[in-house]
């Protein structure tokens, strides 16, 4: 049967009307009024809404505690970005060879990427309780009381171990990525450098790693964005203390948005969004470079 | 999808926008069936819906013939949903809020019905209506959860044991109390600051604030009048300083745990109730549940003296039922307000949680706490807590940078100064007057 070239047009558009119309109402609308918002006043305790324009950044970035919690997103989300990635790299090369055990240990490695992060926070937050706490009884049991410090009661420490935290639960998803990525390099390759001699290293340095690019930039984008945007993990382990030494931008985000400055917040979301995208776009089109086709 | 072309398919989409419209239109109509029964909205919090207060309803509906709809919330979603409702003009005939005097600082003051010139105000006692008024003298809410007050919940057993028989009135008195405490094995006062769990030493810090209402008795509402309108910093109220330095000076003089950025709340539950340590900042909330695993607790209340004197209690009101000024039953939910407030009503909903009661007449049952803080209330030397009075307040922000000043990382003028910091941050963001 011909369809003519109105009925080849109706079909595509009322597929796509109605997947349009939810996107707009539950991405668009928000995102654009959200972007509105954070040039507004707007507050819990009034029921006008007014303009402020840039006043409201200028506000923002002026508060004593901006300069501490940006730091603390770069550091948290670069930490974390590093350590999720290289951990889960040598994971993956490790249970991609010729273990006997190695899927219970894929099993073991992945099963804290499971856990509800709020339960992370708080197992972590038993775990490193500076006086009845996991690490640091082991730490004088075997003698090592120097080891044994305040963590999350150390404002020095309380941002490491909310990084740490992070690796130790996230490592085993990127793992997983890792090792998909490894099982679809070809083994020719590998044959190939064993016949000419080449020594482990170099079969890692010259072909696992160049054809583990696509992973590399999907696992580094998701966990860099991921570090920037990190606020549940640190408010259920230090609620961004102690005084405001592990304060990260969502921490603020949430503080002021249950402070009632519904605008404010905004404002430091809408900040947090710009800086993601400006690193996020030249990270991914640098890694995309190194990509090479297997 | 020829269904829906020509002037069929108009009508048809006629049809559907009309049965939308009316999907989404206000319901308040439904309320009223033919027999004019009416029926109230409630929204509440599920953690405040107590049997007591179902009871009380109850109550209600026996006696009037009317029906109040329940709409529990979970208190993480509660504020959102009110908000939702009230700004789209579809807010319940009654709501609660949190503590009753913070509930003008945290809501828009629209939201709220007056009551103060409800025929059961007379009845309030000066300290119960002291307890829910509002600064600029407006009434808004009766308390469904015991209002209360901030002190030292001290452990009577072991204050016997170590032969302290009365209870200090001056601050020199109380280190006294403290050495004789310590030298006896016993941690004397309790310090909780572990994350999230720091309201507890906040509680000491208020009740040490109220001494303000004290020295500045006369001046008192223009003292505040002045915090709200930024005439007034708090690093320059001498009393602040003194009250956080002698906060300071218990942990110098190793009066309180060592490990206090690592206790908790469950910590001090299980410290004070084993007889570990004498001497806690609290409210009677906590008594419930440390009751529950120590029957035999025998605690008593103090506030922590002030210099030479022996101290003020910091009150707080509780959370508070409320009349929505756009109420669709306004006259009903005013009724069940009232009925509420009626003497027999407030008997039966005290007599299964002891504890503090607004009303004069109202022969209520005290717990441990509430009766040592009612002697406070009725010398003239219990008050708000400041979170009820300066409306930039940054709680928040106070309980963290609590930990800092008792870590030493902070001096009291510098928390004084980092508090004045953030209330300019609140009040610009809330275009308040002054700032």
């Amino acid at each position: 049967m011909r369809m003519n070239a109105k009925s080849a047009i109706r079909y595509p558009i009322l597929f796509i009307v109605p997947a349009l119309v939810i996107y707009m109402i539950f991405f668009i609308y928000p995102t654009l009024s959200g972007f509105y918002f954070s040039f507004t006043d707007w507050n819990a305790s009034s029921t006008e809404v007014k303009f402020v324009g840039v006043q409201q950044f200028m506000d923002v970035v002026q508060n004593p505690d901006f300069t501490l919690a940006l730091k603390n997103t770069f550091l948290f989300s670069i930490t974390t970005t590093l350590g999720k990635n290289i951990v889960s790299i040598a994971l993956a090369v490790f249970l991609t060879t010729a273990l006997l055990t190695r899927n219970a240990l894929r099993a073991v490695y992945f099963s804290p990427a499971i856990l509800n992060i709020v339960a992370v926070g708080l197992i972590f937050q038993g775990l490193t309780n500076p006086d009845i706490g996991f690490v640091n009884h082991m730490f004088r049991a075997l003698g090592l009381d120097w080891f044994a410090q305040g963590w999350i009661s150390d404002p020095k420490l309380s941002i490491h171990v909310a990084s740490v935290m992070e690796i130790w639960r996230a490592t085993g998803i990127t793992m997983a990525i890792y090792i998909a990525g490894i099982q679809n390099i070809s083994r020719d390759y590998y044959e190939a450098a064993t016949i000419d001699g080449a020594p482990a290293w170099s079969k890692f340095r010259y072909i696992t790693l160049p054809l583990l690019m696509p992973a590399v930039t999907i696992n580094v984008l998701l966990s860099l964005i991921y570090g920037f945007r990190m606020f549940e993990g640190i408010y259920f382990l230090t609620q961004g203390g102690p005084g405001t030494s592990s304060e990260v931008i969502m921490t603020m985000v949430y503080k002021y948005m249950g402070q009632g400055l519904y605008g404010y917040s905004t404002a430091l979301n809408l900040i947090l969004v710009v800086i993601i995208l400006i690193f996020s776009f030249p990270i991914l089109s640098y890694l995309r470079k190194k990509e090479v086709e297997g | 999808m020829g269904i829906f072309r020509g002037k069929r398919g108009f009508k048809l989409w006629i049809i559907m926008l009309l049965l939308l419209s009316a999907a989404c239109s206000n319901q308040s109509n439904d309320h009223r069936d033919a027999s004019q029964e009416v029926i109230l909205d409630f929204m509440v919090t599920t953690e405040n819906l107590s049997d007591r207060l179902k009871k009380v309803i109850e109550n209600y509906e026996a006696a009037t013939g009317n029906k109040v709809e329940i709409q529990s919330f979970p208190s993480t979603e509660y504020n959102n949903i009110l908000k939702t409702k009230m700004m789209s003009d579809d807010g319940p005939d009654l709501f609660v809020t949190d503590d009753i005097a913070m509930a003008q600082f945290a809501n828009p003051r629209t939201w709220f019905t007056d009551l103060s010139s409800e025929e059961w105000v007379t009845r309030l006692s000066p300290g119960g209506k002291q307890m829910i008024t509002w600064n600029d003298g407006q009434i808004t809410g009766l308390p469904i959860t015991n209002p209360g007050g901030f002190g030292l919940m001290y452990n009577k057993d072991i204050f016997e044991e170590v032969g302290i028989t009365e209870l200090p009135t001056t601050w020199e008195q109380f280190l006294d109390i403290c050495e004789t405490l310590k030298k006896a094995g016993y941690i004397p006062i309790n310090i909780q600051l572990a994350n999230g769990s720091e309201f507890g030493t906040t509680h000491l810090m208020h009740q040490l604030f109220a001494n303000v209402e004290l020295t500045r008795q006369d001046k008192i509402q223009a003292f505040y009048e002045g915090l709200n309108t930024n005439q007034i910093k708090l690093a320059d109220v001498s009393e602040y300083q003194q009250a956080l330095e002698q906060m300071v000076e218990l942990k110098e003089k190793g009066y309180t745990n060592d490990d206090f950025m690592s206790t908790s709340f469950d910590m001090t539950q299980e410290r004070f109730g084993s007889g570990k340590v004498a001497m806690h900042p609290c409210g009677d909330f906590v008594l419930p549940p440390m009751l529950a695993n120590y029957p035999d607790l025998r605690v008593g209340f103090l506030p922590a003296p002030f210099n030479d004197t022996p101290g003020a209690a910091a009150l707080y009101a509780g959370v508070g039922i409320s009349v929505n000024a756009k109420a669709d039953q306004k006259a009903a939910a005013l009724e069940f307000i009232s009925f509420f407030a009626s003497k027999a009503q407030q008997e039966q909903f005290m007599s299964t949680a002891p504890g503090t009661n607004v009303f004069a007449d109202v022969k209520a049952e005290h717990n441990m706490i509430s009766q040592d803080l009612q002697v406070y209330i009725d010398q003239g030397r219990a008050f708000m807590l400041l979170a009820g009075k300066m409306e930039p307040w940054p709680e928040m922000e106070a309980r963290k940078a609590m930990q800092e000043m008792m870590l030493g990382s902070k001096t009291p003028l510098q928390f004084l100064k980092e508090m004045d910091q953030k209330a300019s941050i609140i009040a610009k963001g809330k275009k308040l007057e002054g700032w």
